[in-house]
């Protein structure tokens, strides 16, 4: 009974198994599927603003769920990404697909760069730190005018296309631009999910809860922050390539405070360091604002109440909170079912 | 002499940052949570001494001294009502918790009051005083000059006060006085009363140079972060120091170098601070 209790996945009954697995699948046929049926542009662009904030989410929780450090650095990624496809196509008329490279490895090199003097700060200074490099960004990009065109914004960046050998296709219908943000976020979703299985996700954890502890045994502790803080700007950077397409604009506002405080708000409340969290973070989030529209003027303030509440009274997310619940559920019934 | 008039004009807004730093770096040494809200109340503090100020029309210094004993009352019911459970939650939560008041606080005042910019003149807004071939704005003296009093003030309450000892002491070590039976929620109560009555004090005093809008608060928030780092979370004195520091340099590089990458220099300055000593500047071994 004991090594029952210590491990719910053993313990889990297999038809249990078998409905989850049934639930999952379920799950991503109607993901695939529903775009088709339904007339409704808004909600598909709901559904593309939800994915997008899931890629950075997902990205974002390497740092801050796996790595335990606060970070405002994202959005910042997300904006190098954007420029770098979007320049790469208006003025040197690059490929959709060299443009979203580019948008994965320059961010994924200035991270690189900043990790090194940022990571040997502690907690609070590190957050400052990524405030500041943020804060510095966004600013270089509403005032470095000859590259950005600043306020004014980039227009005129090209769908998304891919023209490989016989392959040629180019996203036309909001439809596509769902079908093109679902692949990219199902792939970070497995990015992150193999490395959160793999010895580097758990030398995350290491560093995670005594990165003390872990340098004494050998870990090259600032090589794999490097590394978590890479991975998040790479698909910051993808992310950005990817909007800028799909808006076919990009701005400084993309770079601006609010996306951090609302990645921050997804990880936080959806519960950081699993894998649904963000996931689920990000739909809620991205829902929440929308569904809140009934009541059109208060909808802003009446969120952050509930932030206030939930951070009040569901410190762990949302995600977290329910696996402990249905836990202690299940705990509970196998102790009544436990033999006198 | 335009750099008296400089001087003058850093010195004013180093008052600004000086008052809103203070209240975020008391908050910290003694109650342990960074107040990402500090901002919105200084928003609110300003909206509070329009509506004494412009709507009831009381003349300047009464509205004054309801807008620090509004906000002073309204820093304990935060205190009182969210931040006593959140106290004990990780700093994840409490971060996200005090984001949540600054997103609602915007938008209640968006929502309630309106976005239209509106200013409060009072009578020094205008008035300037003559030194040689410059003239000064009167409001600006009045703020660095009443700052420098409150502050004065602050830092004798705080040295030898009752209260004042028991804020320290919680800043030093918050077991220890628990253990010898300090009522540490009542003067974390106290803490924010007391860091909601300066961002008042500062939005009686500035906002008559500014307009008022719910956004007013946002950049200072940041800036906020910037001086505490720069002077070392927590300890007050050198807070006001780096405040009024930061905002003569600013100053200066508005005017000599360049106005619109004035915010990044203060980054700049942060990350070289960061970067040059990363472990001494939150050292709260002093505490307050």
């Amino acid at each position: 009974m004991s090594t029952a209790l210590a491990s719910p996945r053993a313990g889990r009954p297999t038809h249990v198994a078998v409905a989850r697995r049934g639930a999952v699948m379920a799950l991503v046929a109607v993901l695939i599927v529903w775009p088709l049926g339904a007339q409704s542009d808004y909600l598909a662009g709901v559904a593309i603003t939800a994915l997008v904030f899931m890629i950075l989410a997902l990205g974002l929780d390497l740092v801050v769920g796996r790595l335990g450090v606060l970070s405002f650095a994202h959005p910042a990624f997300f904006g190098i990404g954007a420029y770098t496809s979007a320049l790469l196509a208006v003025h040197a008329h690059a490929s959709f697909v060299v443009g979203f490279l580019a948008a994965i490895a320059v961010p994924t090199v200035v991270a690189l760069i900043v990790a090194v003097p940022l990571f040997r700060l502690s907690l609070h200074a590190f957050a400052m730190g990524t405030l500041g490099f943020a804060q510095i960004a966004w600013v270089v990009s509403i005032n470095w005018e000859q590259l950005t065109r600043g306020l004014l914004c980039l227009p005129g960046v090209p769908p998304v296309a891919v023209h490989i050998g016989p392959l040629d296709w180019t996203a036309v219908s909001l439809t596509d631009y769902y079908y093109v943000a679902l692949g990219l976020a199902t792939a970070c979703f497995f990015i992150v999910r193999r490395l959160g299985r793999s010895r580097i996700g758990r030398t995350w954890t290491a560093i995670r809860d005594d990165d003390v502890l872990a340098a004494a045994n050998g870990v090259p502790v600032l090589r794999y922050q490097m590394l978590a803080l890479a991975v998040g700007a790479g698909m910051a950077g993808a992310a950005g390539a990817f909007f800028g397409a799909y808006s076919s604009l990009v701005c400084p506002t993309n770079l601006a405070l609010p996306y951090s405080i609302n990645l921050i708000i997804i990880l936080f409340l959806g519960g950081r360091g699993t894998l649904i969290g963000p996931v689920i973070g990000a739909i809620i989030f991205t829902g929440l604002p929308e569904y809140l529209r009934v009541a059109q003027t208060w909808q802003l303030a009446i969120y952050g109440a509930l932030i206030v509440l939930a951070s009040m009274y569901l410190p762990e997310g949302i995600v977290t909170w329910a696996t402990d619940r249905a836990r202690a559920l299940r705990m509970r019934r196998l102790a009544r079912s436990a033999p006198r | 002499m335009v750099v008296l008039d400089q001087l003058v004009n850093g010195l004013a807004l180093g008052a600004l940052y000086a008052l809103i730093a203070a209240g975020v770096a008391v908050i910290f040494g003694v109650v342990g949570i960074v107040n990402f809200a500090h901002g919105e109340l200084y928003m609110l503090g300003a909206y509070l001494f329009y509506l004494a100020h412009v709507t009831f029309g009381l003349p300047y210094i009464p509205g004054l001294v309801v807008t620090i004993a509004g906000m002073a009352a309204f820093g304990a019911l935060i205190q009182l009502v969210v931040v006593r459970r959140i106290v004990h939650r990780p700093w994840q939560s409490q971060l996200v918790a005090t984001l949540g008041l600054s997103i609602l606080f915007l938008n209640f005042i968006a929502v309630a009051v309106g976005t239209d910019p509106r200013r409060a003149f009072t009578s020094l807004t205008r008035a300037t005083l003559s030194v040689g071939s410059v003239s000064l704005s009167y409001q600006r003296v009045a703020l660095i000059v009443v700052t420098l009093v409150a502050f004065a003030a602050l830092h004798q309450y705080v040295r030898h006060s009752r209260m004042g000892k028991a804020m320290r002491a919680v800043s030093q070590n918050r077991e220890a006085c628990v253990t010898v039976g300090v009522d540490v929620q009542h003067v974390a109560m106290v803490t924010f009363a007391i860091a909601a009555a300066l961002a008042g004090l500062a939005a009686a005093l500035y906002a008559p140079l500014v307009t008022i809008t719910p956004t007013m608060g946002q950049l200072l928030i940041i800036k906020a972060f910037v001086v505490v780092i720069i002077g070392g979370f927590g300890r007050l004195d050198a807070t006001v120091a780096a405040a009024l520091g930061l905002g003569v340099a600013e100053s200066f590089v508005i005017q000599y170098v360049s106005a619109t990458y004035v915010d990044v220099f203060a980054f700049i300055i942060m990350l070289g601070v960061l970067l040059a000593r990363p472990h001494g500047l939150f050292d709260r071994r002093v505490g307050i």
